[in-house]
């Protein structure tokens, strides 16, 4: 549960800029709560009026192998920006397999649709220029939830702007057409929303059944986020300093 | 604490002093080991219809875990503010549903064998041991349990799943939110009682049949 739970988190950024050691109750910062909430609201309306029924349907039109190949065409689209911050964070392993990943699944995997990098052990990950700004030591500011666009903060949202001005996509020109750019970024926009969606249709029923769904999200994609950063290493020596006292409210 | 550490290495001390607090007995993982394979057997094992299955596991968990312990954490200074009768009615509750996310969730692993990595001491009486529950699928997950000892008898209050780098610590999750809950809620035990009684009946919709 706790597994769908978590991936609620993304499916709360309603398909857009989502992608995040343990933090005790209240160290997230946020002072905007009362905006947040309000947001948050906003956004499970949306999703369970329009998004939703929209990937409900798109879900029974679609046969799961189709999305599953939409999924990997997608996040072999982001290599180059996923490259582009391997190397700003100096991780040239990590780089490389991006590099190699990008290669294979291109050519071998048909421009992408198949993960064949997979197949040989070289294992997916994401990154992205607020990790970036975190590796350099750049601080998140508060939590934020925007219309539509979900949970963020301020440097995660400047962080997706530079990710966008990074991508060949936003750049490409068509000669012939020139509207082609912008119909493809429009159809990746919203197949991709709608296809993150139908994945993480069962975290999202998960998140809106807990007992405070916005403090669940608050927590999930603050610690989520911390993770990757660290690129899913945990820190044994400081991994347990901040528990807190269990025999603090004993009788 | 790292600061005292470098201090008594250059005393010459250092391993006298690390050796304690790098590595929790092993009774505790023994502990840790033989109760947490007892508990998914008991998810595992063929012959046991739903409810003997469940009844089961309740009888490990219950001998496992500190369940009032962890109720108590769980609402923070309102176990203080709560009248005699909440706080019973309450940890009934939440009892069960305690019981229920822990069942569902482990019986969701299809966990084979729990095997102890290692542990660390936080204190002389609150260590963590890292565990890798083995399953059939290969995806083996790694789960660190809290335990606390107290007069000498060992207790699991928490647990903590390893999501690609990110702890979740059950119990630490669930007092997030009950305390905003409560907080929201004029520390209404009503409000809090109501939730968790219908988290509960969802998460019994779900149970393996």
């Amino acid at each position: 549960m706790t597994q769908r739970l978590f991936a609620a988190v993304l499916a709360m950024g309603l398909g857009a800029c989502a992608s995040t050691q343990n933090l005790e109750s209240g160290t997230v910062p946020d002072p905007y709560e009362g905006f947040n909430r309000q947001m948050f609201a906003f956004n499970s309306g949306v999703d369970k009026y329009a998004l939703g029924p929209a990937a409900d349907v798109y879900e029974t039109v679609t046969p799961e192998y189709g999305r599953d190949r939409l999924s990997d065409f997608l996040h072999n689209l982001k290599s180059p920006v996923i490259f582009v911050n391997d190397v700003l964070q100096g991780e040239s392993d990590r780089a490389s397999e991006t590099f190699a990943r990008f290669f294979l699944n291109s050519t071998l995997g048909i421009a992408g649709l198949w993960d064949v990098a997979e197949y040989t052990g070289i294992e997916k990950h994401n990154e992205d220029f607020g990790q970036t700004l975190a590796v350099w030591g750049v601080d998140s500011g508060p939590f934020l939830i925007l219309p539509l666009m979900g949970p963020t903060t301020p440097r995660d949202l400047f962080g997706s702007g530079v990710d966008r001005a990074l991508d060949p996509l936003v750049w490409t020109e068509f000669d012939n057409n020139p509207d082609l750019d912008d119909h493809i970024e429009m159809g990746r926009g919203i197949l991709g929303g709608l296809n993150a969606r139908v994945a993480l249709d069962d975290a999202l029923e998960q998140l809106n059944a807990q007992p405070e769904p916005y403090i669940a999200l608050r927590r999930l994609y603050s610690s989520q986020r911390q993770a990757e950063i660290r690129n899913g290493r945990i820190d044994e020596e400081d991994a347990y300093e901040d528990l807190p006292d269990f025999d603090e409210f004993e009788e | 604490m790292k600061r005292y550490y470098r201090y008594f290495a250059l005393a010459g001390a250092a391993v006298l002093m690390l050796a304690p607090t790098s590595q929790a007995d092993a009774k505790t993982e023994s502990y840790v080991q033989e109760n947490a394979s007892d508990v998914l057997a008991s998810l595992n094992d063929p012959s046991l219809d739903s409810e003997e299955r469940t009844e089961k596991f309740n009888t490990y968990m219950d001998e496992f875990t500190d369940m009032t312990a962890v109720s108590n954490f769980a609402i923070g200074k309102y176990a203080r503010r709560f009248s005699e009768d909440e706080l019973a009615r309450y940890r009934k509750v939440f009892r069960e549903y305690a019981l229920a996310v822990y069942e569902n969730e482990l019986d969701a692993y299809r966990g084979e064998a729990v095997i102890v990595k290692d542990s660390v001491d936080r204190s002389a009486t609150d260590s963590i041991v890292n565990t890798v529950i083995k399953r059939q699928d290969g995806k083996d997950m790694d789960v660190r349990w809290r335990v606390l000892t107290r007069d000498g008898k060992y207790q699991v209050v928490d647990v903590a799943l390893n999501l690609d780098g990110n702890l979740i610590w059950l119990a630490i999750e669930q007092r997030a939110q009950f305390l905003a809950l409560l907080d929201r809620s004029n520390g209404s035990a009503e409000a809090l009682i109501d939730k968790i009684e219908s988290m509960k009946r969802k998460l019994e919709t779900e149970k393996r049949s």
